[in-house]
């Protein structure tokens, strides 16, 4: 039997909780960047990762965030620029709270229409995490983005290893089609009238010194002008196949004493629809006498992620190691 | 005995405090109130207002300043007997070209590539000969030439990215209008169904840049072929997200245009890390096929690529109307109505 001294114990206690410490948002997912990210291969041991404890960026890392909505109809403006960027990063410089840009595209009641009448786009970054969501109903088109921004200075990070920790985004898409519907014995006979054109975007990119490091993006298209109800459309992912909520993490390498790294994180979504019929649902009991429901084709593309954990609220999280 | 074991707690405990102070230390969120955002648009600048203010402005080019470039490339597929084979490879420089080109193939091509520059078409490998097989090439000169090209036969992926990065401030002591301009090279995004050896296949193309690593201009394009579902009712499909570069549909081309952007205000000593990226994907479903003592391939593809001679990015800057008594300009980009403008959009 061998006894434990207390200096021993302490030791012991006091890894245990560097250990709960440094994992303390465990990682589903790592990933060693570092030749991308720094131009340099640099190998890790992800054991000794885990035994030794996160330093925070403190003042060598600088903060700044843009986020913006915008919409528009294809007539005005086909090529939406609502973008704006922010100045010069600010140490530990929180995020805008809040774009939002709202329009109804269809008359509003007394006709009813079956789902949200207008174009939307919005950015939201409450306590909880950051939400982006573009929409479209008949005609329209939406964009929303946010981006966070960080320095690293390398003068007082000692050569340290630097790792980047985020949360994966969540992606959903909801379209729905405009119809009519006959009134008729057998309940009534649906038509229904696809898009002349539509598409949507979701993109999650992170970009370490200029190269893409990590991606994740969803493609959603219909073709132009096919007059059919369930085919033209068509779905591309590219990147990572990782699930949302999941957290990643990227070893960038190490920086040098006389270098300035820059990464970015942008969150996007867009939606873009051709498609002004709309159909009209005379069957539909819950309305007025004489009038008609109005069914026209809306798209809707946002996007979600929680904060990291309890002590970072943000998604993302930049520290180094002493490895 | 008792002391010790006293001893233990203590030290235990203490231990425990100071690991978790070093803990909440270590993931504590930021505090302090945000300060005042500060918003403003960026936009493309249509010919007409290009050309006035090409004329009208003072020129910083990006040669001048320090420029940090860097290129990458990667492929993957399986050639022979390797299964989920990949290869990549970066470069990185400041003020000076990064370039970089991978290949992988299943049979020895007849031309191999030995330098660093763009790919020449008698280089391109020749479905016939390799097999599965893909080039990717990726190149950014230190005054914004980039050059990507992706060549794609049978069952491979590829992946290219290049940029420019240099930091712009405004020492002139004024409030000055910012722009950007650069020449977008041709941009092409396409492939060929192979009928004896039919696969789904896919090319894309991204260009951003990026403001403070906010994407504040950027255009997106995806080309895929329909493999005889009769999805599309033709035999491919385009799709562009972002500004509009006049991709044509039939042909997946745009031609080399110059892009023009006002980035917005800046502030006496005001910078801005500016940086523009470009990127490309293609890949292909299904192997190559052997028959009759040849191969037969489809192919994806995609190149970014210079068609002229190109002058070097660079940023233009004029005195802000409004905010010197000496200036009267009363267009579009005069301070008050732009701040309108964003204050109304956000």
């Amino acid at each position: 039997m061998f006894a434990i001294k207390p200096i021993q114990y302490a030791l012991i206690s006091s890894i245990s909780v560097l250990f709960l410490c440094s994992s303390g948002f465990a990682s589903n997912f790592s990933f060693n960047v570092s030749e991308r990210a720094s131009g340099v291969y640099n190998s890790i041991n992800w054991n000794h990762y885990f035994l030794l404890p996160s330093i925070p960026c403190g003042t060598s890392c600088e903060f700044a965030s843009a986020s913006t909505a915008g919409i528009d109809l294809p007539t005005t403006n086909p090529s939406l620029e609502p973008h704006v960027w922010p100045p010069k990063p600010a140490n530990n410089q929180s995020f805008q709270p809040l774009v939002f840009e709202v329009d109804p595209t269809v008359d509003s009641p007394p006709t009813y229409y079956y789902s949200d009448y207008y174009q939307l786009a919005e950015v939201d970054r409450p306590y909880t995490g950051t939400y982006v969501n573009a929409h479209t109903f008949s005609s329209g088109r939406s964009e929303s983005a946010t981006s966070a921004y960080i320095e690293i200075d390398g003068s007082e990070q000692e050569n340290r290893a630097q790792f980047l920790q985020f949360k994966i985004p969540s992606s959903i898409l909801y379209k729905q089609l405009a119809y009519k519907i006959t009134p008729g014995s057998n309940g009534g006979t649906y038509n229904y009238y696809p898009p002349k054109q539509s598409q949507a975007r979701y993109s999650f990119d992170v970009v370490v010194n200029g190269l893409i490091v990590w991606t994740q993006e969803e493609l959603f298209n219909t073709w132009k002008d096919y007059e059919d109800t369930y085919n033209g459309e068509v779905s591309n992912t590219f990147g990572s196949d990782k699930a949302a909520g999941n957290t990643v993490l990227l070893f960038l390498g190490y920086i040098p004493e006389n270098e300035i790294w820059d990464i970015s994180l942008v969150l996007r979504t867009d939606v873009a629809a051709d498609a002004p019929k709309c159909g009209s649902d005379p069957v539909n009991h819950n309305l007025e006498y004489g009038a008609s429901m109005i069914h026209c084709y809306s798209l809707t593309q946002n996007s979600a992620v929680g904060a990291l954990n309890r002590s970072n609220l943000d998604f993302f999280q930049v520290f180094s190691k002493d490895l | 005995m008792k002391t010790q074991k006293s001893l233990i707690l203590k030290f235990g405990f203490a231990s425990i405090l100071v690991g978790l102070l070093v803990c909440s230390l270590t993931f504590a969120a930021p505090n302090g109130p945000p300060p005042p955002p500060e918003k403003l648009p960026v936009y493309r600048l249509s010919s007409t207002q290009q050309s006035a203010v090409l004329s009208n402005t003072t020129k910083h080019y990006l040669v001048d300043l320090d420029v940090k470039t860097a290129a990458y490339a990667k492929v993957l597929g399986n050639f022979g007997n390797a299964i989920n084979y990949s290869v990549q490879d970066v470069d990185r420089a400041t003020n000076d070209v990064s370039a970089v080109y991978v290949n992988a193939y299943t049979s020895s091509p007849a031309v191999m590539k030995n330098d660093l520059l763009p790919i020449k078409s008698n280089e391109l490998y020749d479905f016939k000969e390799t097999g599965d097989a893909v080039q990717a090439f990726a190149y950014m000169k230190e005054y914004s030439l980039p050059t990507l090209q992706l060549w794609a036969l049978g069952k491979t992926e590829g992946f290219v990215n290049a940029s420019w990065t240099t930091r712009f401030e405004n020492t002139s002591g004024k409030m000055q209008n910012v722009y950007l301009t650069f020449m977008l090279p041709q941009v092409k995004v396409e492939g060929e169904t192979e009928q004896d050896a039919p696969a789904q296949w896919r090319s894309r193309v991204k260009v951003e840049v990026m403001v403070n690593g906010y994407p504040a201009w950027s255009t997106e394009a995806l080309r895929i072929n329909d493999l005889g579902q009769a999805i599309f009712n033709k035999p491919y499909f385009l799709g562009s997200f972002g500004s509009d570069i006049s991709l044509s549909e039939s042909t997946g081309t745009a031609d080399m245009q110059r892009v023009t952007l006002f980035l917005g205000y800046f502030k006496s000593g005001q910078n801005a890390n500016v940086s523009l990226q470009v990127s490309g994907e293609v890949e292909v479903d299904k192997p190559c096929v052997f028959k009759k003592e040849e191969w037969f391939c489809t192919r994806a593809n995609m190149h970014i690529i210079p068609t002229g001679r190109l002058q070097s990015a660079s940023f233009l800057t004029k005195p802000t109307p409004g905010t010197d008594p000496d200036i009267t300009d009363s267009n579009q980009e005069a301070y008050p109505q732009v701040l309108e403008a964003a204050r109304l959009a956000n």
